[in-house]
Formats: C-alpha cells, sequence, structure tokens
C-alpha cells in the first residue's frame, strides 16, 4: 500500500459536514434544504465501504461532496489529510445512470479520464484495452453505448473509472437501473474485479439494497435523512463471498435482521420481511 | 399464442423493404399529383395553369437559352454567401448565448424583436443602405435564415445535459475541455436540425430578395416572365426553387449523418 503520511490516517475524513441546498421558489422566497447534517465518517484505505440508507437520506450528496463536485456549507473533507478543493485523479465515479459519450464507442468512452489526463495515445488505448478485458467487454470495443445493454454500459462505466487508476472508486448507487438478474451477475463481478484490479482500491459504494451492501461490502455505514450516522457495521465475511454462502450464515441473518429493523421506521414504502 | 398470430398477420407492403417502400411511396404521390396537375390544366388551359408536358418544353428552352443557367449562378452566390453567413453568425452567436447565460439575458429582447420584424419590411432600408447590388441579397438571405439558426444553436447549448458536464468535471475536465469533448457533440445534432430549417428559409429569401432588389437570379428571371405572360416558364422556375429546397435539405442532411454518425445510427428506434 501506498500511504503517504504516517500510516495511521483514514484516506477519507469527513468532518462534521453539513450541505445545504438553497433553492428559490417563486422567484423572491428561497428555502434551505438541509441534505446532510453535521456528518463525521472515516474511511481507511482499502477498504470497501457500502452506504445505506433510504432515497432522499443524502447519499448522492455526500458522494457528491467527496467526488469534489460541490463544496459543504460547513466542516470539511479530507484525502489523505488533504481537504478536497475540486475533483482530482485520486478519486473516480460511476454513475447510476452510466453517463457514456453518446458519439464515443466504448473503447473511447474508457479513454475519456485518461484523455483529460494527458495520457499518450499509446498507453491510453492499452490501459483502456485492459480495463475492458477487466470487466468483461472484450470485443465490445467498436460499439457505441446505445448498442450496448444497461448492464454493459455500466461495465463500460466502471472501465471508465477504473483506466484512471484512482485510489477511491466512487459508486452512486450503480446498479440501481439494472434488472435483478444483471445486479446480482454485477455484483459479483465487481467483486472480482476490485480484487484483481492493480491496486486494491478504496471503494465507497452507494446503495438503499441492504442485501447489496450485505454481499460487496467490508462495513456498512447507514445514513438518515437529517441525522448523523445511524450505524457503522464491520461485516465479519472475507471478501470476495458468494451470495449463496452468505444465505446460510447465522452471522449473516444477524445483520440483516439488525439493518432491517434500523431502517424500519425510514423504509415504510419498502417491503421488509425478514427471510425464513 | 394469440398475439402471435396477430403479429404474424403482416400487411403485403411489410415484404418490402422499408426504404424501396418509402422511395415507391415518394414516386407514386408524385406521378398522382402530375396526373391530377395534367388533367386540370388540360381542362382550365394552359396560360392558367401549363400542363406538366408543357412544363418540359418550356424548361428545354430556357436551359437551351443559357437564361436558367445565368440565373442558377446568380441565385446561388448569393444563396451561398448568405446562407454561410447564416450559419457563422447563428452558431457563433447562439453558442456564446448559451454558454453564457449573462449574454443570453442581455440579447434575448434584442432578438426577439428583430425575429418578429418581417423581414421583406427591411427592403427599403437595405436598398438605402446597401444600393441594389448583390449585398442586400446576401444580407436579406442572411437574415431569413439566421434566427432559427442562431435560437437552435443557443437552445441545445443551454439545455446541454447537465449529467454529462458533470461526469466530465469528475475526470477533471476544465472548462475548455468540458466545451470541446461535451458541449459541441452533444448539440450537434439539434444544430444540425437548425441547419436544416435555415436552409429552406435562405432558399426563400434568396427568392423574395431577388423579386424585391433587382431582376437578377431565379426571382429576376420569374419576374422577366411574368411581365410576357410565360406561365409555363414561371412554373418551371419554380420548379427549380422548389428543387434547390430539396437539394440542399438533403446536403445538409448528408452533412448531419457525417458529423453526428452516433445519433443516426441509433438502432432499435422504430
Ligand atoms: N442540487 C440540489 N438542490 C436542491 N436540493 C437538493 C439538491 N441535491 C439534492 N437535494 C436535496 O437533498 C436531499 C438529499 O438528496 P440526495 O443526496 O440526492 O439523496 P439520496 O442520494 O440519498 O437519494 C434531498 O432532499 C434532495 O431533494
Ligand atoms: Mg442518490
Amino acid at each position: 500500500m501506498q500511504i503517504h503520511n504516517n500510516g495511521h490516517n483514514p484516506l477519507v475524513q469527513v468532518q462534521n459536514v453539513t450541505k445545504q441546498y438553497t433553492k428559490t421558489i417563486g422567484g423572491t422566497r428561497t428555502q434551505t434544504v438541509t441534505a446532510l447534517a453535521q456528518l463525521t465518517l472515516n474511511i481507511q484505505a482499502g477498504e470497501f465501504v457500502a452506504i445505506l440508507g433510504a432515497s432522499g437520506c443524502g447519499k448522492t450528496t455526500l458522494l457528491r461532496l467527496i467526488a469534489g463536485l460541490t463544496m459543504p456549507t460547513e466542516g470539511r473533507i479530507l484525502i489523505d489529510g488533504v481537504p478536497v478543493s475540486g475533483p482530482g485523479p485520486d478519486r473516480a465515479v460511476v454513475f447510476q445512470d452510466f453517463r457514456l459519450l453518446p458519439w464515443r464507442t466504448c473503447l473511447a468512452n474508457v479513454e475519456f479520464g485518461m484523455e483529460l489526463l494527458g495520457i499518450s495515445t499509446a498507453q491510453r488505448r492499452e490501459r483502456a484495452l485492459e480495463a475492458i478485458a477487466l470487466v468483461g467487454l472484450r470485443g465490445w470495443e467498436t460499439y457505441y453505448p446505445a448498442e450496448l445493454s444497461g448492464g454493459m454500459q455500466q461495465r463500460v462505466g466502471i472501465a471508465r473509472a477504473l483506466a484512471v487508476n484512482p485510489r477511491l472508486l466512487l459508486m452512486d448507487e450503480p446498479f440501481g437501473a439494472l434488472d435483478a438478474i444483471t445486479r446480482s451477475q454485477m455484483q459479483q463481478e465487481l467483486m472480482q474485479i476490485v480484487a484483481n484490479a492493480a491496486h486494491h482500491k478504496t471503494v465507497i459504494f452507494v446503495t438503499h439494497s441492504i442485501d447489496e451492501a450485505l454481499i460487496l461490502a467490508d462495513r456498512v455505514l447507514v445514513m438518515t435523512r437529517g441525522r448523523s450516522l445511524l450505524e457503522d457495521i464491520t461485516l465479519p465475511f472475507e471478501r470476495p463471498r458468494r451470495q449463496s454462502e452468505l444465505l446460510t450464515d447465522s452471522a449473516y441473518i444477524e445483520v440483516k435482521q439488525h439493518l432491517l429493523s434500523v431502517l424500519e421506521p425510514e423504509s415504510t414504502g419498502q417491503q421488509s420481511a425478514p427471510q425464513p | 399464442m394469440q398475439r402471435s398470430t396477430i403479429a404474424n398477420r403482416k400487411p403485403f407492403w411489410s415484404t418490402i423493404p422499408r426504404s424501396l417502400g418509402i422511395r415507391l411511396a415518394q414516386i407514386g404521390l408524385g406521378v398522382l399529383l402530375l396526373t391530377v396537375w395534367e388533367i386540370v390544366a388540360l381542362q382550365v388551359g394552359s396560360f392558367i395553369l401549363a400542363p406538366p408536358t408543357a412544363l418540359v418544353a418550356a424548361f428545354g428552352e430556357i436551359v437551351q437559352s443559357g437564361d436558367l443557367g445565368r440565373a442558377l449562378v446568380d441565385s446561388l452566390y448569393g444563396l451561398a454567401i448568405g446562407y454561410a453567413l447564416a450559419i457563422l453568425l447563428g452558431v457563433t452567436v447562439g453558442f456564446l448565448m448559451g454558454w453564457y447565460p449573462s449574454l443570453a439575458t442581455i440579447l434575448n429582447p434584442f432578438i426577439s424583436a428583430l425575429y418578429v420584424v418581417p423581414v421583406a419590411a427591411l427592403v427599403p432600408l437595405l436598398i438605402v443602405w446597401f444600393g441594389i447590388g448583390a449585398t442586400p441579397r446576401i444580407i436579406t438571405v442572411m437574415l431569413f435564415a439566421v434566427f432559427e439558426i442562431l435560437l437552435t444553436t443557443y437552445t441545445a447549448v443551454r439545455d446541454i445535459d447537465q449529467r454529462l458536464v458533470e461526469m466530465a468535471r469528475v475526470f477533471g475536465a476544465n472548462q475548455r475541455q468540458i466545451l470541446t469533448r461535451v458541449v459541441i457533440q452533444a448539440t450537434l445534432p439539434l444544430v444540425g436540425a437548425g441547419l436544416r430549417i435555415g436552409a429552406g428559409r435562405a432558399i426563400k429569401g434568396m427568392v423574395v430578395a431577388e423579386l424585391l432588389f433587382a431582376a437578377t437570379g431565379l426571382g429576376g428571371l420569374v419576374m422577366h416572365y411574368s411581365s410576357r405572360f410565360q406561365t409555363d416558364r414561371i412554373m418551371v422556375v419554380v420548379i427549380v426553387v422548389a428543387m434547390m429546397g430539396v437539394l440542399l435539405g438533403w446536403l445538409v442532411q448528408r452533412l448531419e449523418y457525417w458529423i453526428a454518425p452516433w445519433y443516426h445510427r441509433r438502432p432499435n428506434r422504430s
């Protein structure tokens, strides 16, 4: 691991962060929406952290803050001890809605981030092909996004993020737009990809699915609207893991029941029947 | 099962390849129009409405005499320069307005005001300012076409998909890179549509200018023939103008395919 400071600092430190949006309503009146209130959390290098919470609780806001797309109203965010002042090549985002450039082929989309970093054409090509192979898209390099299925488009999104070789991978409900079967397949593959990536990745994975969090993460952070963290659970399972093995694990059932009870008052609209 | 039997009972024309079917329909419609025209013309007499068969002869005459060729060259000169200026001005100003919202706020009332002024009403002014040479014709063509191009470009840039812009920022794009690698490509399809609308308007502007300013070009031919009551030749010129519209529209469409092939190759859009 290349940790540049004393070796103990967390990679990501979110310190007392509040984020408010001001909305103008009816031209003159303004309304303040508090998306995050006094949030504090630390993430160690190499961790795979799932951020779990009902929609509207500020998960995307947190990721955008860490990505440097927007600044906190109060508090600060440190990466490797340095305050975030904007986007940087140490972080890459995988979006729920893919956000591929429709005029670029799969290959050219994967090269996009590296182009902006000024990496030479030859090296760019080589790394893009590597990333495409890693996400299982070999043979699809010349296809346009519109010619790919949702699952394949998201693989391109993941390859684009991996290709810039970030220390921190920020994933905002990356499989939320996919059907259940593709989704579960992509979860398995993501585990393999993260395990096989050239450098051990730190991943922040936003989801509103308890199962997804439990399958993928080392640690689950539960967020609630307008309050600080509800839960910070370190999962006792090794990575990579198989869902079929987890389902019979008593520790898994216990954690899941616990998370269901924590999220219950929040997720009124969600089905939360415990499994037999 | 019920569904599939219904789906299988396709109409007979579904066996014809789609592009061929469209061509056949176009030719059929054309032939139908010509037939109706011929019949009506024979009823009302060829002075009021010349039949298509007479037009073929008239077309031959004005090609032979060189009148049509000279008029076409004149017209195309004004059209090409005026349309090119409209593209240059419309795309540039539209882009700047989309990119700098405050500029749009400043310019919007002026553009709205100019947009509603009938260009023909400006003709006396244009004559005072520029005389009756090629310049006022070029400016008329430009004024006819520029607003559609400007407004579509402006709208396209203003309504750019912010999610793609945010993605580019995540990967480190600065403003210039967002412009050159995201905004320009993303707006090409809509700008292309603006150019196509503008092309039709430019041709109208060309004829209007020629009718109003000077007996030159295709509009000039129309004036010339109408002073001699040669209705068949007038019809020929009108058809030539219409064909220019078809041709220019087709050229711009080819251009659109060429600059944004990804947009026109999207599968499963039926
Ligand atoms: N740009 C914005 N302007 C105003 N309000 C916003 C904006 N982005 C998010 N919000 C509000 O902040 C809250 C949290 O949103 P978000 O971070 O998207 O939640 P999540 O990703 O967990 O669904 C929501 O109430 C949302 O309406
Ligand atoms: Mg969200």
